[in-house]
């Protein structure tokens, strides 16, 4: 079954290659470029710094001076590579907020953009094949809640109320939700990710069932 | 064969020694140049080079080359955040931020930090404090009551802020709690948008300065002393412990600097930092609101432990074993080499009120002649007057007739007794249970310096 399904995706995102490239692509700017646009209209702000950080090297003294890889794990994923803000010259050049591209937190959201381009190139796939899958309009509303669930469980800003640490609870605060609420929702953070990929992991398998059986009858028949 | 076997592993150990000799050891301290507390062991030290003067030269450190680096922060959580990272080996922040630092490290597998050094106190808790907008109806915690308090969540005053709402019989549902950064608390202050703002100094003295806040409650209301201090990876020390000696004796020097001329401190940390030197003075002034006393003193271990439990009901933080992360070793043996009596500043607690009160009864910030120091209030507010007339006027200073706190002598609400001496409080309500025991009239300090021939014009309603 399982080799059945690989097959069904190669096959699909072969087909689609241009499509599920740019799609993937495509998500993983819009979200980067969206987080850093609704910061700055939501704080009026224009970036007025840059930092890009030797994140290899980072890695390198992380795992340096930490005895148990647990541990080293553990710390890096918070590592920004690349930041970006506002320093309000009327307060000593104090960093109000900021955006941050942390590695580990961008590969979820690179799996999560390539995971959503397989959703559309096997949706394209299956209507090519003419294939019948389900509600198609409840497919894609569920894709969304998956990537929407991802996408606000990995955003990576700080904010000095919040004490200047990256946290996904940031943006919550940042639209207005309560402080003690963001930070109670904070430990959550994995686990809301987790329910975004599962999601659409989920759907894609409806997909793959459907095609496959779908195939299944067409050669039966 | 043998020979040039031995030979090699001769040559390999003169290398290698070599290279211990010349190792490049890294001295990365975090440290915040915006919260005046930290300054004994940050700002003053970077600028004055004064760790340079008591590193090691000999020994295993005969030929090692010291390379610094001093990154300045916001606030504590993310220099507790670059340590674990292993991007910097010191940092220096406030109580709760420290208790932070340690009870993260000690929830690690494999990595801890010691709590190695205070930078500065107050024994009260002065140094957190809460502040309205200057022409706000509110006077006190309770007027707070359906009104919003920002506070930058996870910080000291954020401690604070629910322990003084707790004490004044509020809760979360009487006020609503917003989490704001020092700079946007105090923007939205100066700009009436928010009903009090909750911060650590300098900021709400900042305000004070510039006219836009007033205090209504300040930290040593509380009752809980107010600290910071330096805490150190243990890796790093257990490595390098010569090192953490020679960082706790900078920073007693930095302290004997600020002592030696208060003014000159105030006037560089204004250089160094952008804030204010009037601000600054405030602190580091003889009477000032900062002890500059590095000693980890029993009651200290016991402020910490009350913050702990209050971070751990309110943040779920981890468990912290004190007896583990508080270590007194390097500043005995930094005090014993500078020939210092340990015990002597350890058993010795700085209290503002009996202190103060043998000061000056206040003090001017003259533009061209410096500070000057007057015996009463009185005279001060008629030199005052004639400076602010003269705009030669820095700043004025006061001490709280309550707690014996320093004050800007503009905020202070000011108590005219029959025999027409003045008394000078940071709180209207101390002021006015002061007049229901003594009599008098209130005024405030704008009120007085324009009080010539219109006395009724100066009191305040």
């Amino acid at each position: 079954m399982m080799h059945e399904y690989r097959t069904i995706i190669a096959q699909a995102v072969k087909q689609q290659w241009v499509l599920w490239s740019l799609l993937t692509m495509g998500l993983i700017f819009l979200y980067y470029g969206g987080l850093l646009l609704v910061t700055v209209i939501r704080f009026h702000e224009i970036p007025n710094y840059l930092e890009i950080y030797d994140i290899v090297r980072v890695y390198q003294q992380i795992f340096e001076g930490t005895p148990s890889l647990k541990d080293a794990l553990q710390i890096l994923v918070d590592e920004a590579w690349v930041e970006a803000g506002y320093k309000n010259p009327e307060y000593y050049g104090i960093a109000t907020w900021s955006y941050m591209l942390i590695p580990p937190k961008m590969f979820i959201v690179v799996v999560m953009a390539a995971l959503v381009a397989t959703f559309v190139v096997l949706s394209v796939y299956s209507r090519k094949q003419a294939c019948p899958i389900g509600n198609r309009r409840r497919l894609y509303a569920a894709a969304g809640v998956g990537s929407g669930l991802v996408g606000m469980g990995s955003a990576t800003l700080t904010w000095v109320v919040c004490c200047a640490t990256p946290s996904w609870v940031v943006g919550l605060a940042m639209l207005g939700m309560s402080s003690s609420l963001a930070l109670w929702l904070e430990p959550f953070g994995k686990i809301i990710n987790l329910l975004g990929v599962a999601l659409v992991l989920w759907i894609i398998s409806l997909q793959l069932k459907s095609i496959a059986s779908y195939a299944q009858r067409s050669k039966t028949n | 064969m043998k020979n040039s076997a031995l030979c090699v592993q001769v040559l390999a150990l003169f290398l290698c020694a070599g290279s211990v000799n010349a190792e490049s050891i890294r001295i990365a301290i975090g440290h915040q140049s915006k919260c005046t507390d930290t300054y004994s062991a940050g700002i003053i030290v970077k600028e004055l080079e004064l760790i340079q003067k008591y590193l090691p030269k000999e020994g295993k450190y005969k030929n090692a080359k010291y390379e610094f680096d001093w990154k300045d922060y916001d606030s504590g959580a993310p220099i507790t955040n670059q340590m674990l990272a292993n991007k910097l080996d010191f940092g220096v922040m406030g109580d709760y931020p420290l208790i932070v630092n340690g009870a993260k490290f000690q929830e690690t597998d494999s990595l801890e930090t010691l709590y190695v050094a205070g930078t500065g106190y107050n024994l009260n808790g002065s140094g957190n404090a809460i502040v309205v907008p200057v022409d706000s109806d509110v006077y006190t915690l309770a007027d707070l009551k359906g009104k919003s308090l920002s506070v930058p969540v996870g910080s000291a005053a954020w401690g604070m802020a629910l322990k003084a709402l707790q004490d004044a019989g509020l809760n979360t549902e009487d006020v609503l709690i917003k989490n704001q950064s020092p700079p946007v608390g105090a923007a939205n202050i100066a700009q009436n948008k928010v009903g009090a703002h909750g911060d650590f100094c300098p900021w709400s003295e900042i305000m004070e300065f510039r006219g836009t806040g007033r205090k209504i409650f300040d930290g040593s209301e509380a009752g809980v002393p107010y600290l910071h201090g330096v805490v150190v990876r243990k890796d790093y020390a257990d490595k390098y412990p010569e090192v953490v000696i020679a960082f706790i004796k900078a920073i007693v020097t930095a302290g004997e600097w600020v002592r030696e001329d208060p003014v000159r401190a105030a006037s560089k940390l204004e250089e160094w930092t952008g804030v204010e030197r009037e601000v600054q003075y405030l602190y580091f002034s003889k009477g000032g609101a900062l002890t500059l006393d590095p000693t980890i003193k029993p009651k200290w271990i016991e402020a910490l432990k009350f913050d702990h439990a209050v971070l751990v009901k309110e943040k779920s933080i981890p468990p912290l074993n004190f007896d583990k992360w508080i270590y007194d070793g390097f500043i005995r043996t930094a005090y014993k080499e500078m020939g210092l009596d340990y015990e002597k500043d350890m058993s010795y607690i700085h209290d503002p009120k009996p202190e103060n009160m043998k000061l000056h009864e206040a003090e001017i910030w003259h533009k061209d002649k410096g500070v000057l120091a007057y015996n009463t209030i009185t005279e001060m507010l008629d030199a005052a007057k004639k400076y602010k007339t003269e705009k030669t006027l820095r700043a004025s200073y006061v001490y709280d007739d309550v707690t014996g706190l320093k004050l800007f002598g503009n905020v202070a609400t000011y108590v005219k007794s029959k025999d027409g001496k003045y008394t000078a409080f940071m709180r209207k309500p101390d002021a006015e249970k002061f007049i229901a025991l003594n009599g008098g009239e209130i005024y405030t300090f704008t009120a007085l310096a324009e009080m010539e021939n219109k006395p009724s014009i100066a009191k305040l309603n």
